[in-house]
């Protein structure tokens, strides 16, 4: 049930900014930009782990799950950029 | 010696007359489901054109404005939850186990326990207008109208226990349905073959796991402020009406999602077979399916925009709004670009699917447009957003559920169709559609607003609210004329061959109608597309060449296999026809009723008889004590009985319970981080004093009976756990808070009442495998259920334990 990670992920980052958001104000840049990066680093360790799965054996099952894993890596990616980015350009405590 | 359809259809099929009511087959339940929900679309349909007919003109008299508030109540509740929710597990009951090649769901007494649910769910919320007192606070239910001392009357209870028990019936299916899909694959249908309309379940199915629980939560605190006076949304003591508005929308911007996914499946299924090409891009849409599901539970305060809530917050929610469009868009692409490589054959089902393309993509972008903060605060609560909801709703699930019914009636009827009648429901639905919620959105932007009985003349709304009401009865002119060519087709119609429509999957490969077993052997698929790979599948699983075709038939068998493989492991002995699913249904009735009434007595009574019903479920399993453990299953395997196995299709279900228990518990919690959100002080002066000593020997206590029945000690662990609940019981009782004086004393009181339920339950369970070691069952799967569901208890009141005793001290 690899393949739920990233969108995982992608929850748990919007949570976090959620809370961070309505508990912080002056610290929320620093600390969204933290929480962003570590999802960056999630998809893209996870990412390229399944790119090379999907590579090596791409018709077997393995190989349709690391594919789709790997889009949907990338589709959090935009998601979590999305979400993150009214931090960085509403005025703080907006 | 190989099994006919004289074998099999004395052990499987559903009897005849009044004991009909014990059918747990899938194929009878699921038409069930269907009919039932029908049914109740016809009500939200009449109640519609009520609503239409009071609008058609300034000043219109037939319904007054508390008629009218109990009509788009019901309208909307009989909509969402009675009818769009329900009729879509129905077919989903109905086909997963044929398209997937089992033979039944794999837990066939919980899908007549959920069908029943939701019957009675229904019946109690339509009883509120014989007794005269209609729900009339919208869908949505929104405190503080909703709490006793602005709707003194019976209306919200009414509506609160007849979705509550209706939405039991949601989460059963949907465990169900999980189980079914991973265990109950035919060999050889391996993840990446599996049927879209599958994947659509399954990922709806995880949907609803997650979604249901906060609203029964919220629901369930609703009804004991009411009942009660403990005071979770009174804002006067320390709660907050706005907690209702996110636990309904936790579920509620899911539940879009979970009507229009099912839907995006029958698509699915629909385009590949009339385009005769295997879907283009079928791992993107698998892609696009999982992304939807988990999108969708970031976008609930998106309902929320006039709520005063930070605009940083909202932004949020907005981005994530628009981030559901990039999945959607893969969908719709990828159903186009099958259409363009196919050479469609445009019959009846297409036609529909190309109503919902033109309703559905529409509704999209009014959907993106509402998304947007500043637009969303133009357009709220007006007629702009009944138009945008409908194009959605309509446009994603109807038009969609009207081609899968014409789809699949042959299957269902063995009748072979005419096109006619069909053309002429779809341009009668079309055109009145359309022509009843394309103008509305002029009348939104021109400043209608929603939910009001009458307007005065003269302010822009005259016209266009006439065209709405004449497209309204052309709608409900096409859904007769559906009827009358469902009647007429049923009468006149010539016999089907086998698979007519030349489709590739597994349904197909049974007879029309199908028989009660579903398939005499269950075939092993090599393609997603089985039926196009090999033409002769059909005849080929009915002359029994397959797994589980053998004869005697004695007993219902179903194969099960595994998660990821599905290579053969177990075979599963389904229970046949039985009563308890009925009587547990009722006696939950009685416990709903009791509550109701207000006559508490008759709710214990009901909750004893309920749990009652349930051991005898529980008790009552196929396999005998002692005898068998395995069996050969055909084509050379001999694989192990269900109960001789830990990880059984019942480890299974009981692991998706939890993580519905897992999310209500959860949700308890998020209200009680949410009221210390936007409290002055939480915990409020005075309440740090709860004592730490004791509930932290209690927990310790807790703890250790995870041990005791982790090396099987089942009598010392439900001592433990009885003493660790008493103990924290005195502990809480002894310190004093009183649950109806202040909103944080009445969550710890929740937290702890809810903790002490699962202790009950887990205790049961234990004595339960204990009494079952006595008399000799030779069982591994009971003991496993019992030991999962134990350890959850216990890691769940850890989370508990925290938030009581540990936050206190973090917050201050």
């Amino acid at each position: 049930m690899r393949i739920v990670l990233a969108p995982a992920v992608w929850f748990v980052h919007f949570c976090a900014v959620y809370v961070l958001a309505t508990v912080l104000c002056e610290q929320l840049v620093p600390t969204t930009a933290a929480a962003t990066l570590a999802a960056f680093g999630a998809y893209a360790v996870a990412g390229v782990r399944d790119w090379r799965v999907w590579r090596g054996a791409p018709e077997s099952q393995q190989g349709f799950l690391s594919f789709t894993h790997v889009v949907l890596c990338i589709l959090s990616t935009v998601g979590t950029l999305w979400v993150a980015y009214p931090v960085f350009a509403l005025p703080a405590c907006a | 010696m190989r099994a006919r359809h004289e074998d099999l259809e004395p052990v499987w099929r559903t009897p005849p007359g009044i004991a009909a009511l014990t059918g747990v087959n899938h194929t009878t339940v699921g038409l069930r489901y269907v009919v039932t929900g029908f049914a109740f679309f016809l009500i939200g349909g009449v109640l519609a054109m009520l609503m239409r007919s009071q609008l058609t003109f300034a000043g219109n008299t037939l319904l007054d404005h508390h008629q009218y508030n109990a009509a788009f109540t019901l309208h909307g509740t009989v909509m969402m939850f009675f009818f769009a929710v329900p009729i879509l597990l129905g077919f989903s009951a109905y086909l997963v186990p044929k398209m997937v090649g089992a033979r039944d769901l794999i837990f066939p007494r919980l899908s007549a326990f959920g069908y029943f649910c939701y019957l009675f769910g229904g019946l109690l919320l339509m009883s509120s207008v014989l007794y005269g007192e209609p729900p009339t606070g919208g869908w949505f239910m929104y405190t503080p109208l909703s709490s006793r001392p602005f709707t003194p009357d019976s209306g919200p209870d009414f509506w609160l226990l007849g979705v509550t028990f209706a939405e039991i019936s949601a989460v059963a299916g949907a465990v169900e349905l999980i189980a079914t899909i991973f265990k109950g694959r035919v060999p050889g249908m391996t993840l990446a073959r599996m049927p879209l309309f599958v994947w659509a379940i399954l990922v709806t199915a995880f949907m609803i796991v997650f979604a249901f629980p906060p609203l029964i939560l919220g629901s369930i605190l609703l009804e004991v402020e009411r009942a009660f006076g403990l005071p979770f949304y009174d804002a006067a003591r320390g709660g907050d009406p706005i907690l209702w508005q996110h636990l309904f929308w936790l579920f509620g911007h899911p539940e879009v999602y979970i009507i229009f996914l099912p839907a995006a499946g029958i698509v699915s299924t629909i385009i590949p077979t009339f385009a005769r090409l295997p879907m283009i891009g079928y791992r993107w849409v698998v892609v696009a399916l999982v992304a939807t599901g988990f999108l969708s539970f970031g976008l609930w305060v998106h309902h929320m925009y006039a709520v005063d809530i930070p605009l940083v917050s909202l932004s949020f929610f907005s981005a994530a709004s628009m981030a559901v469009v990039i999945p959607t868009g893969i969908q719709v692409f990828a159903w186009i670009a099958t259409l363009w490589h196919g050479r469609p054959e445009v019959r009846a089902p297409l036609v529909f699917v190309m109503g919902f393309f033109f309703v559905f993509v529409l509704g999209g972008l009014t959907g993106v447009m509402v998304a947007l903060v500043p637009f969303d605060w133009q357009a709220h609560d007006t007629h702009f957003v009944v138009a945008h909801l409908h194009y959605v709703l309509f446009g994603g699930m109807v038009f969609p559920l009207l081609a899968g019914l014409y789809y699949w009636l042959p299957l269902v009827s063995g009748k072979r169709l005419s096109d006619f009648g069909s053309r002429l429901v779809f341009w009668l639905v079309f055109v009145g559609f359309n022509l009843t919620f394309l103008p509305m959105h002029l009348t939104g932007l021109v400043g209608m607003p929603r939910r009001v009985y009458t307007y005065a003349d003269g302010m822009g709304w005259d016209l266009l609210n006439f065209i709405s009401t004449v497209g309204g009865f052309l709608t409900a002119a096409g859904i007769g004329a559906f009827l009358v060519d469902l009647a007429l087709q049923g009468r006149f119609s010539r016999r089907a061959r086998p698979n007519p429509w030349n489709a590739g999957t597994l349904e197909w490969a049974m007879p029309s109608p199908v028989p009660s077993y579903n398939f005499v052997s269950q075939p092993r698929v090599e393609d997603p597309d089985p039926l196009w790979r090999d033409p002769e599948l059909g005849a080929r699983q009915q002359r029994a060449e397959f797994y589980l075709g053998h004869a005697p038939v004695k007993r219902r068998e179903m194969l099960v296999t595994g998660a990821l493989s599905a290579e053969p492991e177990q075979v599963a002995i389904l229970p046949g026809n039985t009563w308890v699913p009925l009587f547990a249904a009722l006696f939950m009735g009685v416990f709903f009723v009791g509550v109701l009434a207000q006559v508490y007595a008759i709710a214990i009574l009901g909750i004893v008889l309920a749990a009652g019903a349930f051991l005898a479920w529980a008790w009552k399993t196929p396999e005998g004590v002692g005898g068998e453990r395995d069996m050969d299953a055909g084509l050379g395997a001999r694989l192990p009985l269900h109960h001789t196995v830990a990880r059984s299709p019942g480890w299974w279900g009981t692991a998706i319970v939890l993580f519905a228990d897992a999310a209500l518990y959860g949700s308890l919690i998020y209200a009680h981080l949410f009221l210390w959100t936007v409290s002055p002080s939480w915990p409020p002066p005075g309440y740090l004093d709860v004592g730490f000593a004791l509930p932290a020997v209690a927990l310790a206590i807790l703890a250790l009976s995870s041990v005791a029945v982790q090396w099987r000690q089942y009598g010392l662990a439900a001592a433990l756990a009885v003493a660790a609940a008493v103990l924290q019981s005195y502990a809480l009782a002894a310190s004093g808070l009183a649950p109806g004086s202040h909103a944080y004393s009445a969550v710890v009181f929740m937290l702890w009442t809810v903790q002490a339920v699962h202790i009950a339950i887990a205790v049961a369970m234990a004595l339960f495998t204990l009494r079952r070691r006595a008399v000799g069952y030779d069982e591994a799967q009971v003991p496993a259920v019992t030991r999962l569901f134990w350890h959850y208890m216990v890691a769940q009141w850890g989370a508990g334990f925290a938030v009581v005793h540990l936050f206190p001290f973090v917050a201050a």
